[in-house]
């Protein structure tokens, strides 16, 4: 998806969702906004990585179920205190795929807490080589390292400490 | 192959597609039977997905924070220019009220201006309802997503179903025992104006609240009802507003109307 598609995506059901949100699960203004934003962002995941049909159900379709799981599974967290007699039984009995959703959801969490606890450089030096996609000597001449092996031993350390911090300490490595 | 350095860089150059045919081949045997090792790529896959992904959803999020940035930004410049517009509405009505002999030289001079300018001008204004008939929009009405308990949200359901089917009076009489939110507001307005009532009293009260998600279509609805008057400085006025705002969800029949009327922004 372009950035002006998920702009138009984005502004054209922006008040029929917080207006929904808001109905439906009783949120504020800003906190309805703030669903909207994650169910947005998990929406455009998903259609990047091929795993919405938008042939088979329409955007909005998905948009509104995400938001629904996303809500559930806030409300499961405990980060709202909505009683669950205050839902309409409709929303509670909607079969949904809430498991993968949290699954993914709590994985995507421990990578942002672990991205977090990096230092400037060592996050950078990550995002350069795994969501820009440069080459080692392109990041040592950005980053100011003597030459492409120091770079990729940087690189190799600010993993490892993500991993660690994730919990999947274990590198790949031969015995 | 051991240490962390060598053992790393074998399972990412494997995972990237850089490993040599024999290296690839050797590795992938050794994948075959050693279920530690195998972990340990899947382990490295998944983190480095989530990586790419969370990367990805910042950027996404970032875009996002911008464009609501710049709805607030348009937000206010388009309150401001509404509240002005209003006020001018009300100052002009007033001195419609008090009409000196002074005010009427000068609507008389105004006049002859405009007859100067040249002929088109003096028809325009003619040609307005027939636009405003031209150009109206049949709302649809509410769907309902979720069923609700609340009677207020069962009256409002029944209000939009008079609405759908043309019981206009029922609709009104619904709509008017509901409290005054921007959605009542907004079909009272339109059930109004379908029945040749005067609706700017409600259309005005949402365009006035800021953040209205109802806002740009009250923009063009008083605008057709500007035009149904033959205010065509008002309705012009009120066109032009609504270029500045971002998707209006009646873009394309703006500059339609723009191609009938002559109005350049």
């Amino acid at each position: 998806m372009t950035d002006q598609e998920i702009e138009h995506l984005y502004l054209q059901h922006r008040p029929r969702f917080i207006s929904w949100a808001g109905r439906c699960f009783r949120l504020g203004a800003q906190d309805a906004l703030d669903l909207y934003q994650d169910a947005i962002v998990v929406f455009v995941r998903n259609v990047r990585v091929g795993r919405l049909d938008l042939a088979a159900c329409t955007p909005p379709t998905y948009l509104f179920a995400i938001g629904r799981n996303l809500a559930l599974k806030r409300l499961r967290d405990g980060k709202r205190t909505l009683a669950p007699d205050e839902l309409d039984d409709e929303l509670l009995s909607v079969p949904a795929d809430l498991d993968e959703l949290m699954r993914e959801e709590h994985h995507q969490y421990l990578v942002r807490n672990g991205m977090a606890r990096l230092s400037d450089r060592e996050r950078e030096i990550i995002r350069l080589y795994y969501f820009e996609e440069r080459s080692m000597a392109e990041i040592a001449s950005m980053m100011g390292y003597k030459n492409a092996d120091v770079a990729k031993k940087m690189k190799h350390v600010s993993f490892q400490k993500l991993a660690e911090f994730i919990g999947k300490a274990e590198l790949p490595q031969f015995a | 192959m051991s240490g962390d350095g060598d053992g790393w860089d074998m399972l990412e150059a494997f995972h990237e597609g850089r490993l040599s045919d024999a290296e690839r081949v050797m590795l992938e045997e050794r994948l075959r039977t050693d279920t530690a090792l195998a972990e340990r790529l899947a382990n490295y896959r998944d983190t480095r997905r989530a990586i790419e992904q969370g990367f990805a959803d910042e950027q996404v999020r970032a875009m996002l924070k911008g464009v609501e940035q710049r709805c607030a930004e348009d937000g206010h410049r388009i309150d401001h220019e509404v509240r002005s517009l209003l006020l001018e509405v009300e100052r002009r009505e007033a001195g419609r009220l008090r009409r000196s002999h002074r005010l009427r030289w000068s609507i008389a001079a105004a006049v002859i201006g405009v007859l100067a300018v040249g002929a088109w001008w003096l028809l325009r204004p003619k040609e307005l309802p027939r636009l405003a008939a031209e150009f109206g929009v049949q709302e649809a009405p509410l769907p309902v997503f979720m069923s609700a308990e609340r009677s207020s949200r069962v009256v409002l359901d029944e209000a939009m179903q008079a609405y759908d089917m043309g019981h206009d009076a029922e609709a009104l009489d619904l709509l008017a025992d509901l409290s005054a939110s921007d959605t009542v507001l907004f079909y009272t307005a339109l059930v109004r104006m379908r029945t040749g009532q005067d609706a700017a009293a409600e259309l005005d009260a949402i365009i006035a609240r800021p953040g209205s998600p109802y806002q740009a279509k009250a923009l063009y609805h008083r605008m057709i009802l500007a035009m149904r008057n033959s205010d065509a400085a008002l309705a012009e006025r009120l066109w032009r507003i609504q270029l500045a705002v971002p998707r209006h969800p009646y873009h394309d029949r703006l500059e339609e109307l723009a191609a009938e009327t002559g109005w350049k922004p």
